[in-house]
């Protein structure tokens, strides 16, 4: 008994085949997508593609497993790691060698990159396959709370705290220090410094986000941020919160005034419901309670990380425990 | 990359047994017991997909009543590399040795 004959052969991916991949992409899911796009996301804000890898059949690419090169900062260290994204097979192709050639391509660039950790949200369809195939944690389900809007549940009416929200075009040296001195709040999160929210939020491609962020009054020094976005796939729209932070052990004024403001902005833009992942364990989680947010139980899926070696796992201990983890939907490719 | 075929075919532990059935089990009609070899690699020989492995691995799991078996030692390598594609000898081998077996 043989299956179809052909010669499988994986690879990394390389500047020309972003053409090739957008078709791939389009055939399996429907998404309509382009090279720009592709080289913005899969470059990450270190600017290199590391370690997606491409899957040809006869010269052909039929399939694709996307990572993104992001660095997380992993108790008081900052590293390199990969964000698994799209993994996409066409369906004559979709065999275990095929998935396995692509995951193996993929893993031996991240490893000739210096890369120790990969880390994931899955869906439903991915999370079996991740762990019982590769041995892949599941750290947490996804940490889903949600809002309804519209005239029954309004959001809160302006408030006279003192604090100055403003609409940054893009992240300036400022984030950089906030990030400094919110980067160990958390023992695992990804780096949110200023190159990577432009990569992110600002400087991106075919996507729009609606940047928030709160100044001191007096020194005009960031106190929190948030970053909004709409999808429009849902019915009646929905507000969708791609990242929320303000640091851990300050007033939560900042935290309340960038959810407020983020709901007036949902509103004003007509959703139905807007929503934010948001661990329990985080000190943003009573907040989000507070201004009606409820937390939703989420299907099959969530959070996987892996350290790629043995002594990645020496050296990055913990990485399966969720009460470590921040993480934000900006922090997938989700949004 | 494939793991060598064992050197020999027997099955004292009715494990290839087990796991040629359950293949059949996943594949359905079109692959009946009697058309799975030792040697057919599930995903080149087999086409078998990722989900159809996983779909193996728990009706094997029911069938040996057990919890989760270690699937991935099966293609993840102590150094990370990963195995692009085992037989359903190495599979049989590795139920006979989580059951307890000799393989």
């Amino acid at each position: 008994m043989n299956a179809t004959p052909c010669t499988l052969s994986a690879r990394a991916a390389a500047i020309g085949d972003w053409d090739s991949i957008a078709g791939l992409l389009r055939r399996v899911f429907g998404v309509e997508t382009n090279r720009d796009i592709l080289c913005w996301k899969y470059a990450g804000s270190e600017g290199r593609t590391i370690s997606s890898a491409v899957l040809a059949a006869d010269r052909r690419i039929v399939g694709f497993l996307g990572q993104i090169p992001v660095r997380i900062r992993v108790a008081g260290h900052d590293r390199l790691a990969a964000q698994g994204a799209d993994v996409a097979i066409e369906a004559e192709y979709r065999r275990l060698d095929a998935f396995l050639s692509l995951t193996d391509a993929s893993t031996a660039s991240l490893r000739a990159a210096g890369i120790s950790l990969a880390y994931g949200i899955a869906n439903s369809q991915a999370t079996d396959p991740l762990s019982i195939l590769l041995g892949e944690q599941r750290v947490a389900a996804t940490p889903l709370l949600v809002r309804p809007l519209g005239r029954l549940f309004p959001p809160p009416a302006h408030s006279r705290t003192g604090a100055n929200v403003v609409r940054p075009g893009g992240f300036d040296t400022r984030f950089d220090r906030f990030w400094l001195r919110i980067r160990d709040d958390y023992p695992i999160m990804l780096a949110r410094d200023a190159a990577h929210l432009n990569w992110r939020y600002a400087e991106t491609s075919g996507r729009a986000y609606e940047r928030l962020a709160v100044e001191h009054p007096a020194t005009g020094e960031i106190e929190g941020y948030a970053v909004l976005t709409i999808d429009a796939r849902h019915h009646g729209r929905r507000g969708r919160i791609c990242d929320l932070v303000t640091p851990r052990n300050a007033d939560p004024q900042a935290a309340h005034t960038l959810i407020a403001e983020s709901l007036r902005w949902f509103q004003s833009n007509k959703c139905r419901i807007a929503d934010i992942w948001m661990f329990r364990h985080t000190h943003l989680h009573p907040v989000l309670l507070r201004h009606v947010f409820i937390p939703r139980k989420t299907n099959a899926g969530g959070l996987h990380a892996a350290p790629l070696t043995p002594e990645a796992a020496m050296r990055i201990p913990g990485i399966e425990q969720p009460t470590r983890w921040h993480l934000s939907l900006g922090d997938s490719d989700t949004v | 990359m494939t793991r060598p075929l064992s050197s020999d075919n027997k099955d004292p532990s009715g494990s290839l047994e087990t796991v040629v059935a359950a293949i059949a089990q996943v594949m359905g009609p079109g692959t009946p017991p009697h058309r799975v070899r030792p040697t057919d690699r599930l995903g080149a020989d087999l086409a078998m997909s990722s989900l159809a492995v996983v779909r193996l691995a728990g009706i094997l799991q029911k069938r040996l009543g057990r919890g989760p078996l270690p699937l991935h030692t099966l293609f993840v390598k102590p150094d990370g590399t990963v195995l692009h594609d085992i037989r359903v000898s190495d599979l049989a081998e590795f139920v006979s040795l989580h059951t307890g077996g000799t393989p």
